[in-house]
């Protein structure tokens, strides 16, 4: 702005001086204590609205009472004292959005926590908004490649869908999600990773792993650490999800990880025994289904009208024992599409991702899967259950029919070959390679523990002689042509 | 139990029922009403319930309260015109507050009138900061 402007503005504003009076709608703080403050008066006070506390800290109104409001504080409680003036604010609790967004990591409330300059964004969008109807939505078509070969395989996920990752604490559930964004680089997708009460440390350990994978150049980082108070992990996901609604009003693809949403329905459980809000099963208060229903629900995948776009979610959920009986993943398992389950048992046997293919589904993604790898890997889901079934008897090796023991066989290197080690995500042709090579028994003569090693070789030699192949299944396309093909290049590997 | 009843709530029910009455028969009203609270454990509340009275009661006489606060004390004649815009009944508090610069805030129950200069310039600073 010139100096010749400023001076005009200044001009007209003193012209205007007599006639503009600002009315403010004020109340008094009556009481404060642990992130929470009732306040007296407020009288035209909207649900959700910010309040402005002395000292421009930021608060949320949620509970309208007949004389009170009941509010959460956004920011340091300790320096609100009885009888403070609160204002409103007249606006309902939104956050920045836009592609300034992308690379950076922000609170709950989207404003910058590292370090890189303020935030140049001309958008806010509501944190709170209804889903999109059944009229603007379309089925799940295109599938978002995780790169883990187990996921991919058997339980693939469609761009609009909303996929659980569940199981006990250090299970790799995190490093299934973050694997997932890390091979989104060249998908066309923008990610969000929410990070709900999590350790700081390990926040800032997995953006470090995302800027030296280049991950971070499309992915924004909403954080509300283990200290940031109980109401920034209740909105840091509605935070999150408003961000990628931009993306997705846009036509774009997006996928947003919640981590953990177990932390949130904690960090909503606290807020609301303060409000005084009455406590049900587990202490939880009654509408927390719908505080995940409501966020889960704004997943989408939009249809052609709308922009295309689509919110792929994958929210996390911690239980405790392995018992998904309990009320939040109860609740989370009913809402979402399917679920991905972790095992602490098939962890500390080496099986990583520790992933239960038997209970784990998905139940829209299938659509979704490209044909080749729906052609590959389709009898494999049977083939691995019907295996679990069996593996009680491989130790009795030798009294076992020829049937039963190449089952048994195929399973195993199955197993083997599904193991894959942390932020190593794999393009899908080459998934659809090896996952062929193995389930068409051209690794039947290779001990069970070198399956890793001789799928290594296999893709080697692949990328350098059959560069055209792979070009080919990373389109999806499958006929017989191809499969003869894929066959004799595997029939030339074996020869070797 | 009956639903819990608030301060104001009691006041309003008093003022309802106490209004052009007088003598023995408001006495007689003051007693019973004396004795509810004293049913409702209320008694430690009495004071304020006696403060949402008198508000009350204002309010129905169509009486304003109002709190003037300006930067500089202000002239007679100035108060009685900004008296003026809120009725014919207002009861004004006076406040300076010298860093509001200039002009005046009028607080009505509970909202703000804010005229200051404080405010203006604020508003000024927002504007050329985006």
């Amino acid at each position: 702005m010139s100096t010749k402007q400023i001076v005009e503005e200044l001009k007209k504003s003193i012209k205007q001086f007599e006639k503009t009076v600002e009315v403010e709608e004020i109340g008094t703080v009556i009481e404060v204590g642990d992130g929470i403050a009732r306040i007296n008066g407020l009288t035209k006070c909207q649900a959700q609205e910010m309040l402005e506390f002395t000292g421009g800290i930021f608060g949320v109104a949620l509970n309208l009472e007949e004389e009170t409001v009941g509010a959460v504080i956004l920011g340091e409680y300790q320096k609100i004292k009885e009888g403070d003036t609160v204002k409103r604010t007249g606006r309902v609790l939104s956050v920045p959005v836009g592609q300034e967004l992308v690379g950076r990591v922000v609170n709950a409330l989207g404003q910058p926590v590292d370090g890189k300059g303020d935030l140049k964004t001309k958008e806010f969008y509501p944190m709170e908004k209804i889903a999109p109807g059944v009229m603007t939505r379309e089925p799940v078509h295109e599938p978002v490649q995780t790169g883990i070969k187990a996921i991919d395989a058997m339980i693939p996920i469609g761009r609009g869908q909303r996929e659980l990752i569940i199981g006990d604490r250090q299970t790799g559930k995190t490093a299934v999600a973050i694997d997932t964004i890390i091979n989104q680089k060249g998908q066309n997708m923008k990610c969000v990773y929410v990070a709900v009460g999590q350790k700081e440390s390990k926040v800032a350990r997995i953006v470090a792993k995302l800027e030296e994978t280049g991950a971070m150049e499309y992915t924004t980082v909403v954080v509300a650490g283990a200290s940031d108070p109980a109401s920034m992990s209740y909105l840091a996901p509605y935070a999150g999800v408003a961000m990628a609604e931009y993306f997705a009003d846009q036509g774009e693809d997006v996928l947003i990880v919640y981590d953990d949403l177990t932390k949130q329905a904690w960090a909503y459980r606290e807020v609301s025994l303060l409000l005084r809000r009455p406590p049900g099963r587990e202490a939880y208060p009654g509408d927390v289904f719908y505080l995940h229903s409501r966020l889960l629900e704004r997943a989408c995948k939009l249809n052609k009208d709308n922009g295309g776009g689509s919110i792929t979610a994958l929210p996390i959920i911690e239980t405790q024992a392995s018992d998904v009986t309990a009320y939040i993943p109860t609740n989370v398992i009913s809402i979402t599409d399917g679920q991905i389950f972790l095992e602490t048992d098939l962890f500390y046997r080496g099986i990583r991702p520790a992933l239960n293919t038997g209970i784990s589904v998905s139940r829209v993604g299938g659509s979704a899967q490209l044909k080749s790898m729906k052609k590959v890997a389709g009898k494999l889901k049977l083939a691995m259950a019907q295996f679990r079934e069996l593996e009680a008897f491989a130790q009795f090796g030798s009294d076992l029919d020829p049937e039963t023991k190449k089952q048994i066989d195929l399973g195993q290197r199955m197993t083997e070959l599904f193991k894959q080690t942390q932020y190593s995500p794999m393009p899908i042709a080459e998934q659809i390679a090896s996952i062929y090579a193995v389930s068409n028994g051209y690794f039947n003569d290779v001990e069970v523990a070198k399956v890793g090693e001789t799928e290594k070789k296999l893709l080697e030699f692949m990328n350098r002689s059959k560069k055209k192949l792979l070009d080919i299944l990373t389109k999806g396309d499958w006929d017989d042509k191809i499969e003869t093909e894929l066959k004799s290049a595997c029939e030339e590997f074996v020869k070797q | 139990m009956a639903k819990k009843m608030s301060n104001r709530q009691y006041a309003q029910a008093l003022y309802e029922v106490t209004t052009g009455l007088s003598g023995a028969d408001l006495k007689d009203i003051i007693a019973v009403f004396v004795k509810i609270i004293v049913r409702d454990h209320k008694l430690k509340q009495a004071e304020n319930i006696c403060e949402e009275f008198i508000r009350y009661a204002k309010k129905q006489a169509g009486e304003v309260a109002i709190k003037v606060t300006s930067a500089r004390e202000l002239d007679k004649s100035t108060l009685e015109k900004i008296k003026k815009i809120f009725g014919n009944k207002v009861e004004s508090v006076r406040n300076v507050d010298e860093s509001l610069l200039g002009g005046v805030t009028v607080k009505l129950e509970d909202r703000i009138l804010d005229a200051s200069l404080k405010t203006q310039l604020n508003k000024l600073k927002l504007s050329l900061n985006s």
